[in-house]
């Protein structure tokens, strides 16, 4: 998954280096909220919380 | 040197430090055999965030919508590195990975993100930055912007290839001692 998360973030440099703007920034927040669902799933696992 | 320049060398010299901290993260782990776990992975990943506010800036001038990129980006990795930093806080309960200057790289992360958000506010500071005939002048320092397009590509392309030799495509193990795709 962290992999994938990478790729992402690879992928909005790239868009940035081309220069579309409105989607380079779509891409970096649709990144970001991946990390915080994915930061949130690692903790609710790791304390093993029932949501 | 106007005020556009400062701020853009301002950018430049943010950018520059979050790829040398990343490229540091890179040599412990190969240097000292020091695999990172998934929370170390998710503020590698949050720094790297917080280095694409600085590249928009970079690339399509000075705008308020990066810099809140990068402080979403530094609250983020903030919060990881804190979860980690608790996870060992209580005496006994052990640390991971090595020290550097007496902290850990977890901590590290902390003073680095409360620094980033504290200069973030002072570059917010300068309203001149946004001014759209200041705006039409990010013309110079092309060359310098260029490479550090291709340093942020080079330490991302290192993740990638680190991240997935050690968990492949699956989620990384809890306290990881070998890359899972070579050692088998």
């Amino acid at each position: 998954m962290m992999v994938l998360l990478f790729g992402l973030l690879l992928l909005c440099v790239l868009i940035i280096w081309i220069g579309w703007h409105k989607l380079a920034i779509t891409t970096t927040l649709v990144t970001l909220v991946l990390l915080c669902a994915w930061f949130s799933h690692h903790v609710t696992s790791a304390l093993n919380i029932q949501l | 040197m106007n005020n556009h320049h400062l701020i853009k060398a301002a950018n430049i010299l943010s950018l520059l430090g979050i790829i040398i901290v990343l490229v540091i993260a890179g040599v412990v782990q190969l240097q000292w055999h020091d695999l990172p776990c998934p929370l170390c992975l998710l503020q590698r990943a949050g720094l790297s965030a917080v280095a694409l506010g600085f590249l928009l800036n970079l690339r399509f001038g000075a705008r308020s919508t990066h810099y809140a990129i990068s402080l979403f980006a530094c609250i983020f990795t903030v919060s990881v590195a804190v979860r980690q930093t608790l996870l060992h806080i209580v005496p006994g309960t052990g640390s991971y990975g090595s020290a550097i200057f007496g902290l850990h790289l977890y901590v590290w992360v902390i003073v680095i993100c409360a620094m980033l958000t504290l200069w973030i506010a002072l570059l917010l500071l300068c309203n001149k930055q946004f001014l759209p005939e200041r705006a039409k002048t990010v013309k110079t320092g092309k060359f310098i912007t260029m490479i550090l397009f291709l340093l942020i590509v080079g330490v991302m392309l290192f993740n990638i290839v680190s991240t997935y030799l050690e968990c492949g495509l699956k989620q990384c193990p809890d306290n990881p001692v070998k890359y899972e795709l070579i050692s088998q």
